[in-house]
């Protein structure tokens, strides 16, 4: 239903319907922004790459096939956008040791404080990694989703999503979020 | 467990894992931090993006989307192209096309501006129109139709060129992005001018293998290289030893003392780790994390990718990083299994035309594309005054 209803709102965008495009524009941005946010680390870029997200999905609004979903589409331009700003910043390979292990969650751990301290265990995986956690946990998508988005082979993406769980888990234990039986909060 | 933290298991599938977890405690125990770790990450927030995020994207955005509402310069080229090409097949008569091509230029001539461009601003398309008064004439010949990009130009009088641009599976590989980025790029269109290389993408199986992102990333060392090729190694993943011992806690200690080599209880691996080689490639956690893979292990096993790795050209085009990063991608490692594509990138002269992005551009118009099935607008673009 959703995926006819973004066809219709592609269709009347490339026709010069802005008002169109609007309606896509706050049906994704959360997403799109989460997904950067997540990505890249810092609200400011996110929204910065947001914006330009749905600037170039606009642009190449002619090329865009229908035989994808919207959204897959839409994230697929948000992942590749996101990496080739961490590249540009050369923040690859930076890692994230601010905060320290003593800082661990225990039971009165607040849902903001959890979600500051997973999202810079986050940014310790390298971006291949992590987009594949964005995408595949933050955002719930399919195998077959995010394998379109992140061009690879879902063979691929399934053992890189093992992988990347188990490196995050080795983090979360080495910042001492998560250790023994109990989880933080 | 990959399948089972994600909920995709039925309940038989379930009852089959847990009875399995009740006689391996620890690998229990890992599922569990797994599962746990998958608990946290549910417990991030989605978070609100900025109020005025909206209004600027609306802001930004130009009036209309840019390639839907007017046709470009090249799009009106192609269309000229293609009625050359009906008068070629007889689908249309020349004297009714004259006066066609004539508007259809004019149009080309105030699309492109005013006043009119230099001949060698016209280099690098395809079917670039001389001058407006040569389409006058109701009588088209082959003459009317010039590539102007040289490289092409002499590609396409090529046997392996011509080939190549008839391969509807290279027509629409060439539309892919990451395809074409790699043809675009000069330090990629070197890598892949390797024999070596490309003889040996023509197995399935080191494709798949090149797919695999641990093993590209162990590729980046010449001590990995050098092991994948070497019988240690391969000597080892056939025992089976290897794969038992990546998990021990045993195996990186033994790779720097010889005792503890000896103290090993693998006896097939004890006997591979006497190659100094295949240690000093195990050092690199890399090589380490890639052999944890089924795939992988069953790749180096693969009689085509052994004889491949032990050409030293490869191994050397593997140790470019930007060849490794673009092999990531399943949709290139396809277009390097169409054999034409290969053959084209032996030679210098049309790896330089496969880079034109007037190529790629005129590939994707599916008219084109069927004009080249019939060799008449083939033969036409082949000329030049």
């Amino acid at each position: 239903m959703i995926e006819s209803e973004d066809a219709e709102l592609v269709r009347r965008s490339l026709k010069g319907d802005k008002e169109a495009f609007g309606i896509l524009v706050d049906r994704y941005q959360k997403p799109v922004f989460n997904t950067a946010f997540r990505t890249v680390g810092n609200r400011e870029d996110a929204a910065d790459l947001t914006q330009v997200v749905f600037l170039k999905a606009f642009e190449r609004l002619s090329s865009y096939k229908s035989t994808y979903k919207f959204f897959s589409w839409l994230y697929r331009i948000a992942v590749n956008e996101s990496i080739n700003f961490l590249k540009a910043r050369k923040q690859l390979e930076e890692i994230d040791d601010s905060l320290p292990a003593e800082e661990s969650g225990g039971e009165g751990t607040s849902s903001e404080e959890v979600d500051e301290l997973v999202g810079a265990a986050l940014q310790e995986l390298t971006v291949e990694y992590r987009t594949v956690i964005v995408l595949c946990h933050l955002q719930e998508l399919s195998y077959k989703e995010a394998s379109y988005i992140l061009d690879l082979p879902e063979s691929t993406l399934k053992s890189r999503l093992f992988t990347a769980r188990k490196l995050l888990k080795d983090i979360l234990i080495r910042k001492g979020i998560l250790s023994g039986q109990r989880t933080i909060g | 467990m990959n399948r089972s933290l994600n909920g995709l298991l039925t309940p038989l599938e379930q009852e089959e894992l847990n009875e399995y977890f009740a006689s391996h405690a620890d690998v229990r125990r890992e599922y569990d931090d797994l599962a746990r770790t998958a608990g946290v990450l549910g417990r991030l927030r989605n978070v609100d993006p900025p109020s005025y995020l909206k209004t600027s994207i609306m802001n930004s955005l130009p009036s209309v989307p840019s390639r839907s509402t007017v046709a470009s310069p090249l799009t009106i080229l192609k269309e000229v192209i293609m009625t050359i090409s009906d008068v070629f097949t007889g689908k249309r008569k020349p004297v009714v096309i004259g006066t066609v091509v004539v508007v259809v230029v004019a149009i080309i001539y105030f699309a492109i501006g005013y006043p009119p461009p230099g001949a060698e601003d016209l280099q690098g398309t395809i079917g670039g129109a001389q001058k407006a008064t040569k389409y006058r004439s109701a009588q088209v010949n082959k003459k009317d139709v010039i590539v102007k990009n040289a490289a092409l130009q002499k590609a396409l009088q090529n046997d392996k060129f011509q080939k190549l641009i008839k391969s509807t599976e290279f027509q629409n590989k060439l539309q892919n992005e990451a395809v074409w980025s790699a043809l675009a790029s000069e330090a990629l269109r070197e890598a892949l001018a390797s024999d070596a290389l490309r003889d040996a993408l023509k197995f399935a199986e080191v494709r798949e293998a090149l797919g695999n992102s641990e093993l590209r990333e162990a590729m980046k060392f010449a001590e990995v290289r050098e092991a994948l090729a070497g019988d240690a190694l391969q000597a080892a993943l056939k025992s089976g030893d290897l794969q038992a011992a990546l998990n021990s806690a045993d195996l990186q200690a033994a790779l720097n003392n010889a005792e503890l080599r000896e103290s090993l209880k693998f006896a097939d691996l004890r006997e591979a780790l006497k190659n100094a080689d295949l240690r000093e490639a195990l050092k690199h956690s890399e090589l380490r994390e890639a052999l944890k893979f089924a795939e992988v292990r069953e790749a180096l096993q693969n009689s085509s990718l052994r004889e491949a790795l032990k050409s030293a050209d490869l191994r050397e085009a593997l140790a470019n990083s930007e060849l490794r990063d673009a092999l990531a991608n399943a949709e290139l490692r396809d277009a390097l299994s169409i054999a034409e594509l290969r053959d084209a990138l032996s030679s210098a002269e049309l790896r330089e035309a496969l880079a034109s992005a007037d190529l790629r551009e005129a590939l994707a118009s599916a008219e084109l594309r069927e004009a080249l099935k019939n060799g008449e607008l083939q033969s036409a673009m082949q000329i030049q005054e």
